[in-house]
This record gives C-alpha cells, structure tokens and sequence, in this order.
C-alpha cells in the first residue's frame, strides 16, 4: 500500500513550459486521470514520472512514493510499472518468456518460476499460452499478457499511456475493467493519461485537464 | 735517399697489391660469414612484378632453399608494377623513416634505378662483396650501365633480356618481316593483324626504342641525353608509325594495355603477333597452353634491344644481411642454371660461362630451348634513360589524346 | 562513456580520410604542378570521357534499378529479385569487367556463338566494342555493376516507405502503376536514396578498376591518367597527380551539384506538371515488355560476365570462332587453390574483423542517437565522406599517415582502412533499425527491473539481431572487394583475393584472374547464405520480430 505524491512538476523543451505546475496526491488503489489533446505533454509526464525523459526536456519539481524522493533513481528502482496503448509484448520472446521477465524482480527463485508463470497465465484466462508467439495473440490476449507482466514485476505504483486505445469497441470493456480492478485489489495510486471520457469515467478519480502548453491543472 | 726509396717501393709495390688482395679475400671471406650469421632468422621482403606464376614458383623454390641453407625467410611481396614498391620507399623517406623500411629486396631497371639512385634510396655499393660476383660477365656491357647509367654496385645483375617477336606461324606462312621496312610492308598488306601494348607500357615503350634504334641516322646519338635535337632525331620513327598506325588492331585508335592483354588477344585469334622483352616468353606461354605451338620468335636482323634485370635493396631496408644472402643465392650458378631453364622460367643468365668451373657449365646445358626460341643477333644497347619520357610524352600527344 | 563511443567512431571512420585528404591538398599546393596538369595532352577530352561515362552510367543505372524494383514490387517478387541483386554486387568490380571483355570483344562468346554459321566470320572482325572511344562499354560496365547496388539500396527504402497504400491510393484514384509509381512511390525512395546515388555518381566519374579494362585508351579517363601520375617513379609528376586528384574531386562535386541543380530546375517542375496533369491514360505501362525485363537484361549480363569468367578459368588458347576452349584444364583451380589459401584466409579473416569491430561501434553509437534523427543525418554524412570522396584524393595521403604511424604494412593499418569503408553500411542498416525500435520496450523493460545493460543484451539486442546479420554481410561483401584500400595500407605484404586478382589480372593470366575473381564472388555469397539462414533459423517461430 503506497501514495504517490507529485510535487509542482513542471516540463520545459526550448526554453518553453510545456506543462506544469501539476501538484497531486495520489492515495493507494486511486487513479489519476490526466486528459487533453495530443501535444500537450501527457506522455512526456509520464516519461518523467518514470525516468526516461529524454535529455532535450528540463524539468522541475518531484516525484514520491510514500514520501521518498524518487527523482535520483534510475527506472528500474522507481517501483512504476508502465502500460502503453501498443502492447509492447517482446516479439522475441514466448508468452511465458515476456511474463518471466516481468517476473524477475520479485525473486521467486528459478525452479518455482515456471509453474508460478502458469499459475498467473491462467488467473488471466491464459492457461496453456505459455509456449505461444505472442504475434498469433489477440489484441485482448495481448493487453492480459501485457498487464500480467506489469503486475508480476509488483510494481509501487502504475502508470497508463492510452492503454485501451488501440483495442477494439467489444475488447476495450473487459480490459479497462480487469485493469481497474487489478489495481483496486492491489491498490496501487495509477496514473492515467488519456483522451477516451470513458476512460475518466470509469476511472472514478482526480482529473487534470491540459489545454496546452502552459495550461494550470 | 728519396730515390732508393721510391724505388724500393716501385719494386715492392706488385708484391704490396699482391699481398692485399690476399688479405681483401680472407677479408671478406670473414666478412661475409658476419653477413651470414647476421643474415639468419631475418625475413627478407622482396617486392617483385609477380604476375606469372612460373617466376612465381622458381622464387618459392628459392625461398625454400635459402630456408634451408642459411635460415633466411623469403617473403614474395607480389606487385603489379615495382613503381609502386620504388613510391613506397620515396614516401617512407618523405616520412622520416631510414631504418626498418617496408621493402628489403626489389627487382628493378631503367627509369625505377635511375630514380632510386638520384634520390639516393639504395643500400651499397653491395654487389662487389658477394662471393657469387665473381661468376659476373664483366664484358657484358647491359651490367655495367643500366639504361647508360653507371650501375655503381648498387644492383645486382639478376638476368638478360632481348626484345622479341613473336608470332602465330599457322597465320604467316611466308618468312617473317626481319626489319622495319619489311614489317611495315607486312602490316599494310595484312590490315588489323599488328599492334603493340601502349606506351608508357613497358613493352610498348622498349618497341619504339627498338624502332628508333634501327631507324635513327645515328644510333650512338641516342646514349646521350635528350636535347633540342629530338625531333629531328626522332622524325623516322614517326613516319614509321604514322603509316603503319592505320593498319594496326582498332585502326590504331586502341591498343592492348599490356603484353598480357595483347597475349590475349592473339590466343583469341584478334591479331597475329606478340611483343616480348624475355626470347623464353613463347616457350612459357606454349607450355602453359596460353598461346598455340605454332608460335614463333625472331628478333629483327640487324639487332635487339636488350638490357640487364637487377637487384637492389632500399636505403632503409630491415634486413640488408638477409637480402644480400638471397641475393648472393639466386646468383649461384645452380640457380642461375635453374632461372634459364625454360621449364623453370627461361631467363638467360648473366653469369659468364668462362668463369665457371665444368661442372657448374655442365648445369647450364639444358638443350634445345623450343622452336619458339628466336635465332640470337647483335645486341643493341638502351637508350639514355631520358629517351622513355620523352618518346612516351611525345607519342601520347601525336597518337594518345585524338 | 557514451561521448567515449561517438568520438571513437569519428576518430577511425572520419579523422583519416581528413588527413589523408589535407596530405593531397598540402600535395598539390604548386603552381607548376597544376600549370603542367592544365598542359598535359588530352586533359580535357579525358575530364569529358570521366564525366559523360559517370553522368551516363548513374542516370541509366537509376532508371533500370528503379523499373526493376517497381516491377518486383508489383509482383510481389521483392524478395527474388533482392536475391537475384547479391550475386552481381557481391562480384568485385574488376571481375565484371574482364567478364564482360570476354562477352563483348570481336572475339567474345557472342560472337562466336552466332560464327561463322551466321556472320561468316572465320577471323574476328575489327571492330571496338570494348574500349570504344566514347566509352560506350565503360559505361555498359558501370551500369552492370551499379544496377543490382541501387536495387538493393531502393528495395531497403521500400521497406520504409507505407508503398503498398500508396499504390492501392493511386490505382483507386484511377491511375496506371506506372504513374502511380512514380508520383507517389519513387520521390519517397528518391529521398532515401540520394546519398547512394551520390556515391554511384562520384564512382563513376572517378573508378580506375573498370576504366583500366573497358575504357578507351587514347586518351583514357581523367581517373586513368591521375592513376598513372600517381605511380611514376619520377617524384617531379607526384605534384602534378595530387593536383589531378584535385581537380577529379573539384570535377565530381561540379558534377553532383549541376546534376541536383538540374534536377531541381528542369526535372522537379516537369515532374510536378506531369504528377498533377490529371491525366490517367497509361501511356507508359510498368508491365510492358522493356520496362518488365530491362532489370534481367542488366542482371543477366552480369551474370553471364561471371559465366565467361568461370569458362575462361578452365580454358587454355582458344581461337576465334571455337564457341568451346580447345582443351579444358583445371589446373589454374588445383594449383591456384593452393596458391590462394594464404589470401583466402587474410581476405576472411579482415572482412570479419572489420565486419565485427565496425557493427559493435556501430551498435553504440546508435544507442547514443537512438532519440536524435537530426544528429543521426549528421553523423551519417560524416560518414559517408569515403564514400561520395574519390578515393584517389585521400588514399595517397592517408598511406603517408599510416607510415608516420609505422602501420603500413600492418594488419592494424589494413583494418583501419577497411573500416573507412565498412562503417558507412554498418550505420545504414543498424543506426536505422535501432533508431526505429519502438522506444516503448525500452521504457518497459526497465520499469520492469531491468537495468540498462540487461535491458540491451535481453531485449534490444535479440530484436536486432537479423540487421546484425545483414550489416555483417554487407561489411564483409564491402571488405572483400576492397582493392586500393588495401594495396595502400598493406603495402602488398598483406595479401588479399582482391589484390591476388588484381595481380593476376595485370599479368594477363585470365585463368588465375578467373579464379580469383570466381572466388572474390564466392566468399562474401558464401556469408551473405550463412546470415541468411541463421537469419531465418533464428525467431523462426516469432512472427512479430523485425525481418
């Protein structure tokens, strides 16, 4: 059970803000909802939030999760998992090899990984995929392995690029809501950056609306 | 008092020069077994045109023997044209480099030595002290001036070579042209059949000095350097080939760039002769089944150019001792013997018979030489080294540039 | 550490070929040099040769390789025709050349094939159908070898361009392949392919190898005559060639700046005229006759110059009209064989060196740029510079370098040449694929745990493992047929098939020549098979990996 706090975070590209002050605090098991047009710097909020802003942008303000300062932290160590609206799935790795490289930061030592790996496949109704190539996959199997993975790593806190945007009208549903639930059963503050109302709906939280560059939350 | 002296020494001094050439010999007998010793465990790089695979071999075969005599390795350092070996040293001196130079050995004449010896890049004089020198055939006059200039003991007289014809007997029945003159009548009346590699061409250069030497007023005008005479001098040889030019491969417009590629071309059956600076080429390229067995070789009656081949070693080489003993090896009777062998090369031998004991001669006798072999005539001497560039220079503007 | 890779890559892909370039500017600083160059006989009718067989040859070859790929492409036998292109490029310059001689001379298999039945002659005609004096075969030869190069190069653009939309967008608006083809696809291919096609122009206007054998000889080209300056013995003509590289680089830029000009001028508004006509008819039809078989004509050629090659290897004389060698021997292969294992290993062991120092370089640079195109453009330019740079206005200065260095004559100093060469197409096909990984998995990966190496060696690496493949290919391809390079740094002490050919070659021993030729085309065949089908074995059963 963590909080992930955002203090006056702010990004500047050239010499001009592109986003910010944004100041939140986000309680296990909530979701902050960030929306606007494309432009406006949502993605490169999150990119900050986990470490992988490129150099080009300068920044300010900080990130914590309950009440560590994370800004010095390489991405491994922060404690966010991260789901984009593309899958991301490794083409190069099987189902079971995308999970267990998830898997690897908990520490379930190497001879229990395989039927851990199983047992979690089949939590998510993928049981018996484990051997598969994830390009044969569904657009919804592939958001499950997808999240599966994210969660197997235990994650402190989530991160959501547009995760549902890419799945078709039916899919989308049941996805939103295993994600929503997923991170209320394991009550981890999200982050959501989005521009689908439904998305914000369902998500039941705080909202930050960017209008562009400069825009006030 | 003066007097008695002077003649004590006049009377002692046969016996005084006696006395030293004794100990010169034991000198350099000693002398040369430092070279040798020095001369073991070194690798000597020698840079030679090794285009032919039958050179190629009799220098492996060389370098096997050295081996195993004196423990010297022989690395055959394979160059399309030993200008580039001759720019590679002129730049390791532009770079400062004097000891530990790229090239320990190289096969060199005319215009390469005549640059090497200006610029000052060769080791010696060296020659002088090998125990094979005394084989030489000092009345050998290509020996002793390489293209006119004074080969001072800074090469080494390797093996001869007369300029030669050769053609295709299964096309000319009736005997071949002997001079100009005739050659010339030969091409008008067999039109497309002659040509000649295109000068500055090695092969192609030494043709128009082989003209120009039968056809000049005054052949002995040509050892001295170029001057504002050349034109006149020159002017036969352009009426030569001004007529003949029409009637040649391509009308004259192209020619082959090389021997090699004008070899071709007559196994092709493009053209009825050949030009060759070594009487073995026809030989080789028969038993190599380049060219048909109907080839034949002549030289023109009245002489053949002819000139010596040489060693040398750089200013900077890295193992001068190793170079001189390879040197010294490929002038030993056996392997003078095996060079003009035809089955080995078919590279006549600089060594003079008459310095050779009989069982050293013996090796020589290694019979007929093949019937593409030309009938040997009088020798005619290079050029001064300033006829090539200018007889080049003036071909290219008269023929090489329309 | 990561500025640690960049300036590595710069010091050993691009410092050289400054320095050997400001070793031949220091060289040609001399009036009398450039006073006797501007006097020498023939200069400008070789300057004209050089250009109008370069100019010739680039714009033709563009054209085939353009209607080939455009014809594959709409057969959907891209990958055929890729397949077909390896042989011809991976056969070194020279080779295709003395192939096509044998092909195309009076005396040529053509010829004989069709005498004297046909033609009846007994004797071969006079005719110059190689060394023409307007370098008509020059440019023959040119075309030959550059074609099956553009056609990989455009097939690799075609890759990134969204081509199949774009057709289905022309066809549906109404319009013929052709049209559509180019309107919509080439200008796209055009932009990806400008810098090949720069360095196609600058190699054709400045090449010694196909020049040597197919060009005319009097006067011969511009790139001939600087050749021959380059290796006199008198040291007086050394100014006057470095002042002769000069001017074949100032001639080459001229030429590459009046052909864009034009371009821009007359072409690009005609083109725009004619893209938005409006007019649908298909005057012009990509599946008509010539257009469909012009590209298998070009490769064909190829192909049949590498036949006459392997024949002549085994045949000894061979008058006119035999269509068959008197006797055929292997003797040139059984000794040559033994005579080549020496070069065969050297040539090996230094395109594979070269091929894996310069993909690592490579490989870290490109992690550095992964995020920045503008710096990628940049350094790919840099690059490059060997590659548009006639070769003949830095390797003379580059070999000075490498004596002050005491590495000529080295291994150390022939990698390092190699790799001027090699590195270019290393950055294409790894900076590109890198860059175009979805920077998402890397984001993932190390939100999931993994640290920056491990995230590299697990996840980016694998993905990038068949472009390793293909550059390593290509490196060693481009290694092997390395023949100036090598001479310079290896001072013929390093011995590679390439130079043994060459060797062969000035000595007019064509079964050698052949051999060495045969074996150049074989070896780089030989890798570009092995990558294929490790390529292929590797992620067989991943469908979603990069091909």
């Amino acid at each position: 059970m963590s909080t992930l706090t955002l203090k006056g975070i702010s990004l500047q590209v050239a010499g001009k803000t592109l986003l910010g002050p944004v100041d939140a605090e986000i309680l296990p098991g909530q979701i902050l909802s960030i929306v606007g047009r494309s432009g406006t710097g949502k993605s490169s909020m999150l990119a900050f939030l986990c470490g992988v802003l490129p150099a080009a942008f300068s920044t300010s303000g900080r990130v914590l999760i309950d009440g560590e300062d994370l800004s010095a932290l390489p991405p491994e160590r922060r404690g966010f998992g991260i789901l984009f609206q593309d899958d991301l799935l490794f083409p190069h790795l099987s189902v079971a090899g995308n999970v267990a490289f998830g898997l690897r930061r908990a520490g379930v030592p190497g001879a229990g990984r395989g039927p851990a790996i199983e047992t979690a496949l089949a939590s998510f109704g993928l049981a018996g995929f484990g051997p598969s190539d994830p390009a044969t996959l569904s657009g919804g199997e592939r958001a499950r392995v997808s999240l599966l993975r994210t969660l197997l790593s235990e994650p402190k806190a989530l991160l959501l690029d547009e995760p549902f945007a890419h799945l078709d009208d039916e899919t989308r549903g049941s996805i939103r809501t295993l994600v929503f639930d997923e991170i209320r059963r394991r009550q981890l503050p999200t982050v959501l950056v989005t521009h689908d109302a439904e998305d914000v709906v369902a998500a039941q939280g705080q909202v930050i609306r960017l209008d562009g560059p400069g825009a006030l939350p | 008092m003066r007097s008695l002296l002077r003649h004590l020494l006049t009377a002692a001094l046969p016996a005084i020069i006696a006395l030293s050439h004794v100990a010169n010999a034991a000198q350099g007998s000693a002398d040369w077994a430092d070279v040798e010793k020095a001369a073991r465990g070194q690798t000597v790089y020698f840079n030679a045109w090794a285009g032919d695979a039958t050179i190629n071999r009799y220098i492996a075969w060389a370098g096997d023997e050295v081996q195993r005599r004196y423990g010297v390795r022989l690395v055959l350092v394979k160059v399309t044209d030993i200008a580039e070996a001759v720019t590679r040293i002129q730049a390791e001196k532009a770079a400062g480099r004097t000891t530990g130079g790229s090239v320990d050995l190289m096969w060199i004449n005319g215009e390469n030595f005549a640059s090497l010896k200006a610029a000052g890049l060769l080791y010696g004089p060296w020659v002088d002290s090998l125990p094979n020198a005394r084989f030489l055939n000092a009345s050998d006059p290509t020996q002793e001036t390489d293209f006119t200039l004074p080969t001072a003991g800074l090469e080494m007289p390797w093996g001869g070579a007369r300029f030669t014809l050769f053609y295709d007997s299964a096309a000319i029945k009736s005997p071949a042209p002997q001079d100009p003159q005739s050659l010339l009548e030969w091409i008008r009346a067999h039109p497309g059949r002659f040509t000649y590699p295109q000068p500055p061409d090695f092969i192609g250069s030494s043709f128009l000095k082989q003209l120009l030497l039968l056809l000049v007023a005054d052949p002995a005008r040509l050892q001295q350097p170029v001057a504002a005479d050349f034109d006149s001098v020159t002017r036969p040889l352009w009426a030569w080939l001004d007529a003949a030019h029409p009637q040649l491969w391509r009308s004259g417009r192209t020619f082959p760039r090389s021997l090699p590629d004008q070899r071709r071309l007559l196994g092709d059956g493009e053209v009825d002769w050949l030009l060759a600076f070594n009487p073995s080429e026809g030989a080789r390229a028969i038993r190599a089944r380049e060219l048909p067995a109907s080839l034949r070789g002549m030289h023109f009656a009245r002489g053949a150019l002819g000139n010596s081949h040489f060693l040398g070693i750089p200013f900077n080489a890295s193992a001068s001792a190793g170079a001189r003993v390879v040197a010294n090896f490929l002038l030993s009777p056996e392997a003078q013997a095996r060079k003009a062998d035809a089955a080995h090369w078919g590279d006549p031998t600089v060594l003079s018979m008459g310095a050779l004991n009989p069982a050293d001669r013996k090796r020589f006798d290694v019979g007929a030489q093949g019937a593409a072999w030309p009938a040997p005539v009088p020798l005619l001497l290079e050029p001064h080294p300033s006829w090539t560039p200018a007889l080049e220079r003036a071909w290219s503007i008269r023929y090489g540039t329309r | 550490m990561k500025r640690a890779s960049v300036v590595l890559l710069l010091l050993i892909g691009v410092m050289p070929v400054v320095a050997g370039f400001i070793g031949t500017v220091m060289g040609a600083v001399s009036v009398p040099a450039w006073r006797e160059l501007l006097a020498e006989p023939g200069l400008l009718h070789a300057s004209l040769l050089s250009i109008g067989t370069g100019v010739a040859s680039t714009l033709l070859a563009l054209a085939v390789a353009h209607m080939a790929v455009a014809t594959a492409f709409l057969q959907q036998r891209a990958a055929t025709l890729r397949l077909a292109a390896l042989p011809a490029l991976a056969t070194p310059h020279v080779a295709i050349a003395i192939g096509l001689v044998l092909l195309l001379a009076p005396s040529g298999l053509l010829l004989r094939a069709v005498s004297p039945w046909a033609t009846g002659y007994e004797q071969a005609p006079d005719w110059a159908t190689v060394q023409d004096p307007f370098g008509l075969a020059l440019t023959l030869g040119l075309i030959v070898k550059e074609v099956p190069f553009l056609i990989l190069v455009l097939l690799g653009g075609l890759s990134q361009v969204p081509a199949d939309r774009l057709m289905i967008q022309g066809r549906v608006l109404g319009y013929g392949a052709f049209k559509t083809w180019f309107v919509a696809v080439a200008p796209l291919l055009h932009r990806q392919s400008r810098l090949a096609t720069v360095a196609v122009l600058v190699f054709g206007v400045t090449n010694v190898e196909m020049a040597l054998v197919l060009g005319p000889t009097t006067p011969p080209t511009l790139s001939l005559l600087v050749w021959r300056w380059f290796t006199d013995t008198d040291l007086a003509i050394r100014s006057q060639a470095y002042a002769g590289a000069l001017l074949m680089l100032l001639i080459s830029a001229l030429v590459v700046a009046l052909l864009a000009g034009a371009a821009h001028a007359v072409l690009s508004p005609r083109w725009r005229a004619w893209a938005t006509n409006g007019h649908r008819a298909p005057s012009l039809r990509l599946d008509g006759l010539a257009s469909r078989n012009v590209g298998r004509v070009v490769l064909g050629l190829g192909g049949a110059a590498t036949v006459a090659l392997l024949i002549r290897s085994v045949g000894g004389a061979w008058r006119f009209p035999a269509v068959w060698p008197a006797r055929l021997s292997i003797a040139a292969w059984t000794q040559g064989l033994q005579d080549m294992r020496a070069a065969v290993a050297a040539s090996i062991t230094v395109g594979l060196v070269a091929a894996v120092i310069a993909i690592g370089i490579v490989l870290a640079v490109a992690e550095v740029l992964h995020d920045r195109p503008l710096a990628r453009r940049r350094f790919a330019m840099l690059l490059f510079i060997p590659l548009v740079l006639p070769q003949m206005a830095f390797l003379f200065g580059l070999q000075t370098v490498l004596i002050r260095l005491g590495m000529d004559g080295q291994w150390t100093g022939v990698l390092w040449s190699h790799l001027l060469f090699v590195l270019p197409y290393a950055w294409v096909v790894l900076a590109e694929a890198r860059a175009q990984l979805p920077p998402g998995y890397r984001i993932v990966a190390r939100t999931l745990g993994a640290g920056p190496l491990t995230t590299w060696v697990n996840i980016l690496l694998p993905q990038l493992l068949r472009s390793i493949l293909v550059a390593a290919g290509l490196c060693f391809a481009v290694s092997m047929a390395l023949y100036l390079p090598t001479q310079f740094a290896g001072g013929g002490r390093i011995v590679t098939v390439t130079t043994e050919a060459a060797v062969a070659m000035s000595s007019g021993d064509l079964r050698s020549a052949a051999s060495y030729g045969v074996m150049q085309a074989l070896l780089p065949l030989v890798v570009f098979a092995v990558t294929a089908w490790i390529s292929r074995a590797l992620f067989a059963d991943r469908k979603g990996m990069p091909a």
